[in-house]
């Protein structure tokens, strides 16, 4: 992990495990489905994160406002100071989503459990069902850094452009055209597939190992560096709902240390919904 | 989801001349793709469609799912007849649906 660009950004389970009972440190579960995860078990001390309630806006399409943000961190009992311990359920897709969001409000100490909830549990490592519960915190959050995050003018404008690259975190299924809406998530859907035209496809999963930890610096690079993102150009990461494209943000920023990349967290469910852009279908995935 | 039958008797009373139907699915590649739904998900729906003394064979080769395999059936009461490596090594549990759903 130390040849990483920030390496202090990633703990391995056996330093989440030996801080389970740090007082500066708040272990935070993410969760698609608390009850596939979280609720059948959890890491010892660990207070449950919903990404659904907890990082979305509650009405309108959007991560969690500022004041949002504030009160979750007050209510895990978290200050500006405290080192947050991220992971999660869905092979830690939604605690990257997590993170991106805890970015954009400027929290200093964030952190990833590398491997996450499945390595976790494939080691065998202590599990709990008991519900933290933590002092109420008073925080204080800047303004968002709108830096990490790309709306959909962002990338239109941007289309074409040699110093931008953008990178499809979907399945190449996806990608391809011959998935626009999985009937299983029913929010998620897109009145027309394929992927935004100049777009690269480098699935998430292509930056882990078999045990969900990190590859290797190395072979990061080579796996960007081969379709040609690099970190010469701005690259904007998309999937379908913008989770997925986080973990691939975070990879990008903190392992390889790209200097500018952002999440368009919109992704292909909005921009396969909206009218007029532009979409590229059935191109050659090299 | 596969299904097969076996002749049912031994084990909780089952009468001999009836048969239960053995559904069986397999959990490798769950969650790969974001294109299906959850690991756990996938099993609560298929124990949902089993009739009363259906049995369920999940093969979960990673120890997360088969984790929250046990603990969904331990919270619902659900019986589990076996847990343990398969014959390629993976684990398999077996549910017993008593009353037909959880």
């Amino acid at each position: 992990m130390s040849d990483y660009a920030h390496p202090e950004v990633l703990v391995t389970t056996a330093w989440a495990e030996d801080h389970l009972n740090d007082p500066a440190v708040r272990i935070l579960e993410v969760d698609y489905d608390p009850s596939s995860a979280y609720e059948l078990g959890h890491i010892p001390g660990a207070a449950l994160v919903d990404w659904k309630k907890d990082i979305n806006h509650a009405t309108r399409r959007d991560i969690l406002p500022r004041e949002q943000f504030e009160r979750l961190m007050g209510r895990l009992g978290a200050t500006p100071d405290t080192t947050l311990i991220l992971y999660g359920d869905m092979r830690n897709w939604f605690a990257a989503f997590a993170f991106w969001t805890f970015k954009i409000y400027g929290h200093e100490d964030v952190r990833l459990i590398n491997g996450g909830r499945r390595k976790w549990i494939e080691e065998g490592r202590p599990i709990s069902e008991e519900i933290p519960s933590f002092s109420a915190a008073q925080y204080s959050a800047p303004e968002a850094n709108g830096g990490l995050r790309s709306f959909l003018p962002d990338v239109r404008q941007i289309l074409g452009r040699d110093d931008f690259r953008l990178v499809d975190v979907r399945s190449p299924a996806e990608y391809k055209g011959e998935i626009a809406a999985p009937p299983e998530y029913a929010t998620e859907g897109a009145q027309r597939s394929g992927h935004i035209p100049g777009a690269v496809n480098i699935p998430w999963a292509q930056a882990i190992l078999e045990d969900d930890t990190f590859k290797p610096v190395e072979q990061l690079r080579e796996l960007y560096g081969a379709q040609g993102v690099t970190p010469e150009a701005s690259v904007i990461a998309y999937c379908r709902i913008g989770e997925r494209s986080s973990h691939t943000w975070f990879v990008l920023t903190y392992l390889l240390g790209y200097p500018v990349v952002t999440n368009y967290d919109g992704s292909w469910s909005e921009w396969g919904n909206a009218v007029g852009v532009p979409v590229e279908k059935e191109a050659a995935i090299s | 989801m596969g299904q097969r039958r076996r002749r049912a008797g031994g084990e909780g009373g089952g009468n001999l001349l009836s048969t239960t139907r053995i559904h069986s699915i397999d959990l490798s590649g769950a969650e790969d793709l974001c294109t299906e739904p959850g690991a756990l998900e996938r099993v609560r729906r298929a124990y949902a469609a089993l009739g009363p003394g259906d049995r369920l064979d999940v093969r979960a080769p990673v120890a997360e799912h088969a984790f929250a395999v046990r603990a969904w059936a331990r919270k619902n009461a659900i019986r589990v007849v076996e847990d343990g490596p398969g014959p390629d090594g993976a684990t398999r549990l077996v549910l017993e649906a008593v009353h037909g759903q959880a």
